[in-house]
């Protein structure tokens, strides 16, 4: 049976997902408030800029300043476009832009760098600081360059020429969603691997450790209900590494809620601590 | 008798140190008995000095003994001195003197640090004087005069069993030289630098000193210390791993003696002050062309020289290859080594020559031709080897490999030689690169199997590799006509013309049978037979056919690879066997057929060698000890050896083993094949050896080397500790590297694991303070906020791969506020080149950039320092510090390892990543399931519907669901758990360690 799109649609309002997934674009990671609160310094900069970027998502943003900068001429599997209203030279997504800077002229104005800095300010999430490597001997410069990066925290990216340039802001742009599992371990495909590796994650657990409680408490339920005598018991494993390995599985997930006094106890054991 | 064997030995001891005074002076007996007739005189010098001259003596003798100066014409003084290798009548520079003008006696007392240096000094008033310099053994003439016959006696062969190795003549200089001045041996392989290196660790095994020895592996450590044993020695040198505590390493300093040491152990704590360095006699460096290599080594040694300016350093090396490569290699480790004297012994040196020239053993060569199908294959994979190293070339236009040629790939080392080469760069390299170098190994490996093992497994051999899996795998070798042409001539050996089984003997076989039955006519005595080959297959091949006979065994082997299954496997168990019971060398009795007039074989174990004559197979190095060989020799004095395969070292070994047993003479064969590879590889091995000393030697004439490398000095220019400390303040005064009164000076803690780098040292340099912990997270800690992860190319490459770096990144920025990866460029290699990642040319580097962009995106706080070399990232470390507060070495070792200060996260870091492992729980998802659940523990009561809910997701449901709830058998798992421990990777392996 075909559902329609409204009926699925509102499936899905009921699930509870969606609130959520509604709170987040609402609440949109703090750049955007940081915008609007930069923007009270820098008056020129309309407040609509923020809902700007959001309907442009899929095309690169580029300042006309950079107009004639032969990256672009590299940027070929996304769109880009020149944007008036935005600070840096490039915006890639919702929190991540571009500063493109080429050593050749960074030596000949070195203030330049700067008072784009100055301007840019704490915008964004992920200030990339793209420079260009053309000089013979790049290391003074880059050097300098290294402390401006780390003072103003920006990300220093190297290219060695425009082409490599280009596709770095081209990567910026289609890696915009994706998931770090490519740089992250492989996970294992085997169930039981999986979790064995998944218990070494506890510190003072090996994998030994972990097979040997794999296979006397038979499955990962057991291991999470089982007692801290218990747990004990095994081989390998003494009284300390159990409450280790107890204290981590039934850890809440939330971190506050450590601090929630529930009940009596907990308040007096709190006001005897401090 | 006794007397002869004395002063034989004594006279190793005191040797007169200019070259001017050679022959030895005896006194006679009677002159002996009117000086003193209750004491030995254990040597004596006769000597003549100009006025205002010294002459200098080195006396090693262990026990306590007096000296006893004679003036014939003149007047000579004494002054002795065990710190100052060149005492005079300065009071600063001997602690003893006499200055008589008649007889001047010394006593000189057992517990006196030996080497003692004896200087006779010619008083001004005479032109010349005449001298008797007599040692005079003590012992006697304390005791009682009753026991005097049994004292002496025993007295004497105390002496007698603490004699030192009887040492060759050159190999006595090469120990004087480097007793008298610090410096680095150079000695050719197999010349027994072992010796001299006993010799001179016997005469510092004392708790008066305290030295330390770095750079021995296991083997050596242990063969030392046992064969010290052996010579009564009281104080033996002690090991220090990792096992000893801390407390307990700091007793062990303290106690003094010889310390076999861990590089890593001693830096660490050199730099935490627990070593009292200015108490320390000094540092014996076993393997000096490795120093450059790891970085610690040299570090230490700086450390030391930094507070210590009299000990010594003594380097030695037996790898005079190893310093032809690179630029200046010879300067650059004299100057890590703070030595400026270069001693190099080729075998061709003249002492070396002489001294083995004299009583040489008798060589027998036999050239032997390979068959003519032997040849063909030979000529077919030369091929093949030439094609993939073009290949390798072809790829690869950034990589020096002016090393790999045809002719090493031949050589024993190339293996090494690949390894050295490779290593720093392995991650950088294409999968095809890697499948080429896979190949050329096999290659190499079917080269040596043609001559070394039978006709049949190397078919088999080559079998194995026709698939066309592996031909798919394969880099393409395979489908060469050369490679057909091989597989082809394999297969002819098997069969004769008429193609019935008829498998073609090695020809060296044939060779071995006409020695050993020259052997047998020629002596009438039972006569052992030491046959040396290469390893321990060959060693089980030779037995074979000596019991079986060419014939039975080939066909034997024939059955088992190439016969019907079920047989196969049945003999390979049986053969599994067979090899726990021969471990490392097959003794063979030969029983005489009186019947027949033939000879058979049967193997014996080596304990009871009976009245048979005895063949006796061993490898050159068992169990990859060098040391082997001689040991053997020692025990078994053959007078027979067969070198059935060829190596260097053991030829000078033998060579060395007949120079220091002169009672009989050895006779060596040779079986070599003629215009085989086997031939070229030992001539090119011989060859390059002598042109590295000749390089070396070429090398030392042209070297400058500066008054103040010794370190000794206070003005020595790789000591100072305040470049680029003038940058920052103009009033610090650092230079005497004072740690004591570094309050000034700032602090980086640093990872125990990077101090094989260069960077350290260069940080100590630059007077930052180091403090080595072991760190959880990052490798350097700059201020309570900066926390620095320090990757090289290759390791960069290495670790995106496989998923490291990404870990290190969420640990980094869970506890420091200012996470940084620091990217260390190659400095050997210029800049622009660095944009590179992969040095082949057939795999993009975009692929390394993009993945490096993702993980700033996943961490917009992780910041990318991007450093040329060593150097340039130790100034920007020092820049960054510059005005932030000091990192704490005990938080920074508790970061990790508590869970409390991660600041930054909203959820528990611990059970979010147990959690993020599970099945079926993904990047995407992983935020909504802790934002919507409690705990693990509410997870475990949902159903796989409320489950669901959460993951909107029907597959990944299923898998956590089960992965929660489902039994799992027991059996699989474990084997499971042990089979991934294996495949880990080596990196992984080692953080696990500490």
């Amino acid at each position: 049976m075909q559902k329609t799109f409204l009926e699925q649609f509102s499936e899905l309002q009921n699930t509870s997902a969606f609130p959520l997934a509604r709170e987040v674009d609402n609440e949109t990671p703090m750049s955007s408030s940081a915008v609007e609160k930069s923007c009270i310094s820098l008056v020129n900069i309309p407040t609509k800029n923020a809902l700007q970027f959001k309907n442009n998502t899929s095309a690169i943003l580029v300042n006309p300043k950079q107009r004639g900068n032969p990256l672009l001429k590299s940027i070929t599997n996304t769109s880009w476009e020149y944007d008036d209203n935005i600070i840096p030279d490039y915006v890639m997504s919702r929190t991540t832009c571009a500063l493109f800077l080429s050593l050749k002229y960074h030596n000949l104005k070195p203030d330049y760098i700067n008072e784009r800095l100055k301007q840019l300010g704490r915008l964004y999430d992920l200030r990339v600081l793209l420079v260009q490597v053309d000089l013979e001997d790049p290391h003074h410069a880059l050097k300098h360059l290294t402390r401006v990066s780390l003072l103003c925290d920006l990300t220093l990216m190297l290219a060695w020429n425009a082409h490599e340039a280009g596709k770095i802001i081209e990567t910026y742009k289609i890696y915009e969603n994706k998931p770090p599992d490519m740089i992250m371990e492989k996970q294992e495909t085997d169930m039981q691997l999986r979790i064995i590796s998944a218990l070494t994650t506890i510190r003072a657990v090996n994998r030994t450790d972990a097979a040997t409680l794999l296979s006397t408490f038979g499955s990962l339920k057991n291991i999470i209900k089982a007692s801290k005598e218990s747990l004990s018991l095994c081989p390998g494993i003494g009284p300390q590494k159990a409450s280790r390995i107890q204290s981590v599985l039934k850890q809440p997930f939330l971190k506050n809620k450590k601090h929630k006094l529930n009940s009596q106890e907990d308040i007096t054991t709190y006001l005897r601590k401090h | 008798m006794l007397l002869i064997v004395k002063s034989n030995i004594v006279s190793s001891l005191l040797v007169p140190r200019s070259n001017m005074f050679k022959e030895e002076w005896w006194l006679p007996a009677n002159l002996t008995f009117s000086l003193s007739c209750c004491c030995d005189i254990l040597q004596s010098e006769y000597g003549f000095i100009e006025a205002n001259n010294r002459k200098i003596f080195t006396l090693v003798y262990p026990d306590s003994f007096d000296i006893c100066l004679i003036s014939k014409i003149g007047d000579a003084d004494l002054y002795i001195s065990n710190e100052n290798p060149n005492p005079s009548y300065n009071p600063e520079s001997y602690i003893l003197h006499s200055a008589t003008c008649g007889e001047d006696i010394l006593h000189i007392h057992k517990k006196l640090k030996r080497p003692i240096y004896v200087s006779v000094f010619g008083y001004p008033s005479y032109k010349t004087t005449h001298f008797f310099l007599n040692i005079v053994s003590r012992e006697s003439t304390e005791k009682d005069t009753l026991d005097l016959e049994l004292l002496s006696s025993e007295n004497k062969s105390s002496i007698f069993q603490t004699h030192w190795i009887i040492m060759l003549e050159y190999e006595n200089q090469m120990f004087l030289d480097i007793l008298h001045e610090d410096g680095l041996i150079i000695s050719a392989k197999g010349l027994g630098i072992e010796k001299v290196f006993m010799n001179l660790l016997k005469i510092y095994c004392d708790p008066g000193n305290l030295i330390f020895v770095l750079k021995t592996n296991s083997d050596e450590e242990s063969y030392f210390i046992t064969e010290l044993a052996k010579q009564n020695v009281v104080y033996l040198p002690k090991v220090i791993s990792s096992e000893n505590s801390i407390s307990e390493r700091e007793n062990i300093y303290k106690e003094g003696g010889v310390l076999f040491i861990s590089s890593r152990i001693i830096v660490v704590d050199l730099l935490k002050h627990r070593i009292p360095i200015k108490k320390v006699t000094g540092f014996l460096v076993y393997r000096a062309h490795k120093i450059l290599e790891s970085c610690q080594d040299g570090f230490a040694l700086r450390l030391y020289r930094l507070e210590n300016k009299t000990g010594f350093i003594k380097a030695f090396s037996s790898s005079p290859e190893s310093f032809t490569r690179g630029f200046a290699r010879v300067e650059r480790v004299m100057k890590t080594l703070f030595l400026r004297s270069l001693y190099l012994w080729p075998r061709f040196q003249a002492i070396v020559n002489s001294s083995l020239d004299k009583w040489k053993p008798e060589v027998v060569e036999l050239h032997i031709q390979l068959t003519p199908l032997m040849l063909e294959l030979q000529t077919a994979l030369l091929d093949l080897i030439n094609y993939i190293i073009k290949e390798i070339k072809r790829i690869n236009p950034i990589l020096d490999t002016d090393e790999i040629t045809v002719e090493n790939a031949l050589s024993k080392s190339f293996h090494k030689l690949l390894q050295i080469q490779l290593d720093p760069v392995w991650h950088q390299l294409s999968a095809t690169t890697k499948q080429l170098l896979a190949d050329l190994k096999i290659l190499r490996h079917i080269l040596l199997s043609l001559t070394q093992t039978d006709c049949i497994r190397f078919n088999n051999l080559l079998t194995s590799l026709r698939s066309t899996e592996y031909a798919q795998r394969s880099s393409g070798w395979v489908l060469l006509d050369s490679a057909e042409t091989l597989f082809v001539t394999a297969n002819k050996r098997l069969y004769n013309s008429k193609s019935e089984i008829d498998p073609e003997p090695n020809p060296k076989w044939q060779a071995l049978d006409e020695i050993l039955k020259e052997i047998r006519t020629s002596s009438h005595e039972p006569e052992t037979v030491l046959i040396l080959v290469n390893n321990i297959e060959i060693c089980r091949q030779l037995k074979d056919y000596l019991i079986k006979s060419a014939k039975k065994m080939l066909v034997d082997l024939y059955k088992r690879f190439f016969g019907s299954k079920d047989q196969r496997i049945a003999i390979v168990t049986a053969h599994s066997e067979e090899e726990e019971n021969i471990n490392n060398c097959v003794t063979l009795s030969q029983q005489q057929d009186s019947t027949t007039g033939g000879v058979s074989f049967v193997e014996c174990l080596q304990e009871n060698i009976g009245s048979e004559p005895t063949v006796i197979i061993e490898p050159f190095k068992k169990e990859n000890n060098i040391l082997s060989l001689p040991k053997t020799l020692q025990t078994l004095k053959p007078h027979f050896i067969v070198m059935y395969d060829t190596d260097i070292t053991a030829i000078r070994q033998i060579e060395v083993f007949q120079s220091t047993n002169t009672d009989f003479r050895i006779t060596v064969y040779f079986p070599i094949y003629v215009g085989a590879v086997e031939e070229q590889a030992y001539l090119t091995t011989l060859r390059k050896e002598r042109s590295a000393f000749e390089f070396l030697i070429e090398e030392k004439s042209s070297m400058i080397i500066p008054v103040e490398q010794d370190g000794k000095t206070a003005d020595c220019p790789e000591l100072l500790r305040d470049s680029g400390k003038s940058v920052l303040s103009e009033f610090h005064d650092t230079r005497k590297g004072g740690i004591p009164k570094t309050t000034n000076n700032s602090l980086i803690i640093v990872d125990m694991r990077e101090f094989r780098s260069e960077l350290p040292v260069l940080l100590h340099r630059r007077g930052i303070d180091i403090d080595p912990v072991t760190l959880q997270i990052g490798d350097y800690i700059l201020s309570p906020d900066i926390c620095v992860e320090r990757k090289s190319i290759s390791d960069l490459v290495g670790s995106l791969n496989s998923g490291r770096l990404y870990q290190q990144a969420v640990a980094m920025s869970r506890y420091y506020a200012k996470p940084i990866l620091l990217i260390e460029f190659d400095q050997n290699k210029p800049f622009d080149l660095q944009g590179r990642y992969y040095l082949s040319k057939d795999i993009s580097s975009m692929d390394i950039t993009a993945k490096l962009q993702l993980l700033t995106l996943h961490f917009p706080k992780l910041k990318i320092v991007w450093s040329p070399s060593p150097y340039a990232t130790a100034q920007l470390f020092q820049e960054i510090k510059a005005s932030k507060p000091e990192p704490n070495s005990n938080t920074a070792v508790s970061v990790g390892l508590q869970d409390e200060n991660c600041n930054n996260e909203k959820f528990n870091a611990s059970i979010a990543d147990f959690l993020s492992k599970l099945p079926g729980v993904t990047t995407q998802n992983i935020q909504s399931i802790l934002n919507k659940a409690e705990s693990l523990e509410q997870l475990l009561s949902y159903s796989q519907n409320e489950l669901n809910e959460i993951f909107c997701n029907n597959s990944q449901t299923e898998q956590f669901y089960s992965a929660l709830h489902d039994e799992f058998n027991n059996t699989e798992k474990q084997s499971a758990a042990t089979k991934t421990n294996k495949t880990r990777g080596f990196r992984a392996i080692n953080k696990n360690k500490k």
